[in-house]
């Protein structure tokens, strides 16, 4: 027991450390670096920079160096909480982005409970009222959440909520926007938050909803739920216990595709949302060849998926006698 | 006595029992094809999307305006409605419309002009284009004399007719589905065939690779790809570049299909014989198993395409896929992609109808095939 | 409708009677008429058998029994009266309600079923699942639970109860999870226990301890018990009285004695004689078997199930007239022609019988 939960937890670690290969080296992929595009940069303004000036600059940031001692020196930097320098905003990474990884987490687990809570109700309705209006509806709205793009449905619910009067845009009033946190922006935040965490989520739900659907109609024909009726087990308590409960180890086994999307998610709806998150960050970090920054914040992101699957290993080991057993 | 019976029954039902013998010689794809009919989404879904390839392949004569056409008097103008009655029925016909400005809020309004009607024409001569970029002419399916203009959709920020747009952006948006899946199979056949057939430590490092792939989020790692491309790359080498980047990605699911499906297949007891009578590797998965899984292939790969064009529309939207001069429905979506032009213009989003459509009609024909890939089932 | 013989008894002097019992399934192919027409009864503490062929309605009829027949599948007629102590209850009544129908399920009749693998909730523990129903019928206090089932799991032989109802049932074996089904059938100590072949899953050792168990608990708990099977030798080591089906019939119905040496309905004939015995049989000689097969339950014919295989069938009634069951001795009635005129239902005319499907099996597919 204590081995597999040893193992799946070193396999995580291990793939944590490809993740941050992956994500150094596509950041390095560009040709020229950060320093290339200060010089573009400056030429389009009229000013000349002297080479020497460059080349020191990327000595200083250890530019010159091959890849694999940048990435051996950034990794057990990161390793010990330093994520290297942002060139863009002159700042170390971690102070730069700490607050919009926190917001980031915060965002997405919010979605994929809002994902998991909703698409597991709607999945149940479904299956137990199959082929009724109220299934029909569902698996229809559920076509067309998994049909539409993510930033789309941003866009347009940003436009119904901005003609209802609502607001839109940012997770805080502009009152608390540079403030420093506080209780009453802790509860602002919460009051922004709905918006994204729906939009976010409501491409998972459909997902979810699809799964648990086929499960449940799959376990409420078997045999131990027609024994447990035949004890005289009321319906409802009977499909609580046995097919649900059965039903719920696929749907945790799904939280392994289901959170990268929902990070993919929040990525490019957060941009549309003009939210303070990572999305948004890793963006503007990407297209200026930020590398630290951009690299970081892939690896975060990545990390964020590769810790969650996890999680859902352990879960699914306790909630699963048979897995238990190997 | 019991014999006479029998014959009797013999005579009757030589009707059910023909129908009975045709299902049993039937051939298996006579089966799918027959299933597939049953299922009327499926069938809807592939009439959608027959009609939207069509229009790819004949854009430059389907589209009523080239693609270049602007319109400078005519920024964001709405759809216009095509009539038919003016003192009684007409045959179909257009308003002109006039740009200006209202005396209250100054904004620009378009005002109909209901004087002057434009009967709408099939084969209508209007720009001239290259036909495939082959054959000069200038016939296109529909479209009104000038000065009147047939704006279906509305025209975009500067001008340009949107339906037009939409239709040579689907030469771009619903070849990448196919292209990029093209390519995520060649390299999901490859890996899934080597993992399934051989398996060992083989398989355990290619799951392990897919494994890695399938957990990190696809948005992230398609932006940072793709913002690595060199910004001087042409439009067809972007193209080529985007569709690498989808499908780098979205290999996985589909070598995970083909792999579980050549261990189901290697087990039956034929192909370990092939392989006992010293059959070679190539030939026997090639010979034995190919046609056997050759459905469920199709599925897969059917139920893969939405993925790849919600991809790119997704990265066309960013600015990191497809390159202007080029279309494509992200493209489209892009330029209109602001609030304020959504809240004031609403038919600029209308692009997202067609990636919708084409979506939900690649799922339905995904599921059809799906049910129908298994005609034996019951 | 001509009278049914053997329906005389309105009494409590039985435990269970069912009566003209007709559950059909509408499925999207046609009606399956899974059980039509069956009529039975079980005397207290007696085991009736019900045997026949797979797919012959005998399970369905156990279903009915129990109120668990699954979708397309309706009660369409007939009756089920079970003796309680209230008085008579009948359970193909459908203005039952669910909880009256729920105080007599585990409680006053229990179900055995067919696979000891799929039975059990893979994710729920023994004990959860033996105190589930006693929580239901007998006590809401969770210790006094635990006793009665560390009790039931004793007596139908479970060794080291203490420690197998905190396991799951994968950790147990086939026979051993049976034991355990029959000890939830059991927990309640039930008047009647319907066991569907309780033991064709299991190997031909354990099967001989579980019927044996089966008998002993019988005793122990002066239930009644129905038997399904398919296997005539169970039929002959556990019941006193047995009703023969095919294709949603009853086509034999007397005491096991009397239909062992005595047997009447050319099908029943043919089902004993298909029985390799001992010794009996020379060496290289065919077992007798029965020719062809079961016809297509869809749309079934309204003449005799058994014709098409029947060797004595006769033209002009077997192939017009569905016979009724008629008593031909005391305690032993018989469905055909062969003895007695007794028409039960009126067959279509051959001639425009388009609606009868072909009397062909239906081959698997490939």
């Amino acid at each position: 027991m204590v081995s597999y939960l040893l193992r799946r937890f070193l396999y995580m670690i291990l793939l944590i450390v490809i993740t941050s290969v992956v994500s150094f080296v596509i950041i390095q992929l560009p040709a020229g670096d950060y320093i290339t595009t200060l010089a573009v940069r400056y030429a389009a303004t009229g000013q000349v920079v002297e080479q020497a000036t460059l080349d020191g600059l990327r000595i200083r940031f250890g530019l010159d160096q091959p890849v694999w001692v940048q990435y051996y020196k950034w990794f057990f930097n990161v390793l010990q909480g330093d994520l290297g320098w942002s060139f863009q905003q002159v700042k170390p990474v971690s102070e730069i982005i700490a607050e919009r990884i926190g917001i980031t987490a915060l965002i997405s687990l919010l979605s994929l409970l809002f994902a998991y809570t909703a698409g597991i109700l709607i999945g149940i309705i479904s299956a137990v009222f199959q082929y009724s209006y109220i299934d029909y509806f569902f698996t229809t709205v559920g076509f067309f959440g998994l049909a539409s793009p993510n930033f789309l449905l941003a866009l347009i619910l940003m436009v119904i909520i901005f003609n209802m009067g609502g607001s839109v845009g940012g997770l805080f009033s502009t009152e608390y926007l540079d403030q420093p946190w506080s209780w009453g922006k802790f509860v602002d935040l919460l009051k922004h938050i709905p918006l994204p965490m729906i939009i976010v989520g409501t491409a998972g739900t459909a997902g979810v909803a699809r799964v648990m659907r086929a499960t449940l109609l799959d376990e409420l024909e078997k045999q131990y739920v027609i024994t447990a009726r035949s004890k005289g087990v009321t319906e409802v308590r009977l499909i609580l216990k046995y097919p649900i409960r059965l039903a719920l180890n696929p749907i945790i086994s799904t939280i392994g595709w289901e959170l990268p999307a929902i990070v993919s998610g929040t990525v490019i709806t957060d941009l549309v949302l003009g939210l303070p998150t990572v999305g948004p960050m890793l963006f503007s970090a990407l297209v200026a060849e930020d590398m630290f920054i951009a690299s970081s914040l892939l690896l975060f992101l990545t990390s964020l998926t590769v810790i969650g699957t996890f999680i859902s290993d352990v879960l699914l080991y306790s909630l699963d006698p048979r897995i238990r057993m190997t | 006595m019991a014999t006479d019976s029998a014959a009797a029954d013999l005579t009757v039902d030589t009707a059910s029992l023909e129908a009975q013998e045709r299902y049993y010689l039937a051939s298996q794809w006579t089966l799918i094809r027959q299933r597939f009919r049953q299922h009327r989404l499926a069938l809807v879904g592939i009439s959608i999307l027959a009609l939207f390839y069509l229009l790819a392949l004949l854009a430059e004569f389907m589209a009523p305006y080239e693609v270049k056409t602007r319109f400078e008097d005519m920024e964001y103008h709405p759809p216009t409605r095509v009539r038919f009655m003016q003192d009684g029925l007409k045959r179909p016909f257009v308003y002109a419309t006039q740009q200006e400005r209202d005396p209250y809020t100054l904004e620009k309004v378009f005002a109909l002009d209901e004087s002057v009607r434009y009967p709408l024409k099939l084969f209508h001569r209007g720009d001239a284009y290259k036909f495939w970029g082959l054959w000069e002419t200038n016939w296109h399916f529909i479209g009104v004399d000038a000065p009147g203009r047939l704006l279906l959709l509305g025209t975009d920020n500067i001008g340009r007719d949107l339906l037009t747009q939409v239709i040579y952006g689907s030469r771009v948006s619903l070849t990448i589905g196919l292209v990029g899946v093209s390519v995520s199979f060649l390299i999901g056949m490859v890996l899934g065939g080597i993992s399934g057939y051989f398996g060992g430590v083989i398989d355990t490092i290619i799951q392990r690779i897919i494994e890695f792939l399938i957990s990190i989020p696809t948005i992230p790692l398609w932006i940072a790809l793709s913002a690595s491309l060199p910004p001087d790359w042409g439009v067809v080498k972007s193209y080529f570049a985007i569709v690498c980047i989808l499908s780098l990605v979205g290999w996985g699911g589909l070598a995970r299909v083909v792999r579980g499906k050549l261990l189901e297949l290697r087990e039956l007891d034929y192909v370990t014989a092939a392989r006992v009578m010293g059959v070679s590797a190539a030939n026997n998965i090639r010979i034995h198993m190919l046609p056997n899984f050759l459905s469920y292939l199709i599925v897969a790969l059917t139920l893969a395409v939405p993925g790849m064009i919600l991809g790119e529309t997704a990265l066309s939207f960013l600015g990191l896929g497809i390159r202007p001069p080029a279309v494509s429905w992200g493209v489209l979506l892009q330029r209109s992609g602001n609030l304020n032009a959504i809240q004031l213009y609403p038919w600029v989003v209308s692009p997202v109808l067609f990636v919708v459509a084409t979506v939900l009609a690649f799922n339905f024909m995904g599921d059809g095939l799906r049910d129908a890939a298994d005609p034996y089932k019951q | 409708m001509p009278p049914i013989p053997t329906s005389n008894n309105m009494g409590l002097s039985n435990l269970l009677e069912v009566q003209n019992l007709k559950t059909h399934f509408f499925t999207s192919e046609g009606i399956v008429k899974a059980v039509d027409d069956v009529t039975f009864k079980v005397a207290p503490q007696e085991t009736l058998g019900l045997i026949g062929e797979s797919g012959c309605g005998k399970s369905v009829t156990a279903h009915s029994i129990m109120r668990i027949v699954p979708k397309p599948g309706r009660i369409l007629g007939g009756e089920i009266r079970l003796g309680l102590d209230k008085g008579v209850v009948d359970l193909a009544d459908r203005d039952m309600s669910g909880s009256e129908l729920r105080e007599i399920r585990g409680k006053e009749v229990s179900m055995v079923f067919q696979e000891p693998m799929t039975s059990l909730s893979p994710v729920h523990t023994i004990g959860n699942q033996i105190r589930e129903t006693i929580y239901l019928h007998r006590t809401r206090n969770r210790r006094e639970a635990t006793e009665i089932a560390l009790d039931i799991l004793a007596r139908v032989g479970i060794s080291n109860p203490d420690q197998r109802i905190t396991e799951f049932p994968h950790q147990l074996s086939g026979g051993m999870r049976q034991r355990v089904m029959i000890a939830i059938a059991l927990a309640c100590q039930p008047r009647l226990l319907i066991a569907d072949e309780p033991t064709t899953a299991l190997d031909v050792t354990v099967q001989a301890q579980i019927l044996e168990l089966i008998k002993e608990l019988q005793e122990q708990f002066h239930m009644a018990v129905l038997y399904i099977t398919h296997d005539l030798g169970v039929i002959a080591e556990v019941c006193s009285r047995v009703a023969v089906m095919y294709l949603g019939r009853i086509v034999e119905y007397g005491a096991v004695r009397d239909i062992f040496n005595n047997p009447q309905h050319p099908y029943t004939v043919r089902l004993l004689r298909s029985i390799p015995k001992l010794g009996h049989t020379r060496r290289g000689e065919p077992l007798a078997a029965i020719q062809g097969s079961v016809p297509s339950p869809l749309n079934l014919p309204a003449h005799c199930g058994f014709l098409d295989r029947c060797e004595e069938a006769m033209d002009g009634s077997c192939n017009r007239h569905v016979p009724a069951l008629t008593r031909v001795a005391t305690g032993h009635s018989v469905r055909c022609f062969l003895h007695s005129e007794a028409v039960d239902a009126e067959g279509l005319e051959l001639t425009r019988g388009a609606a009868a499907p072909p009397a062909v099996s239906q081959p698997g597919p490939g």
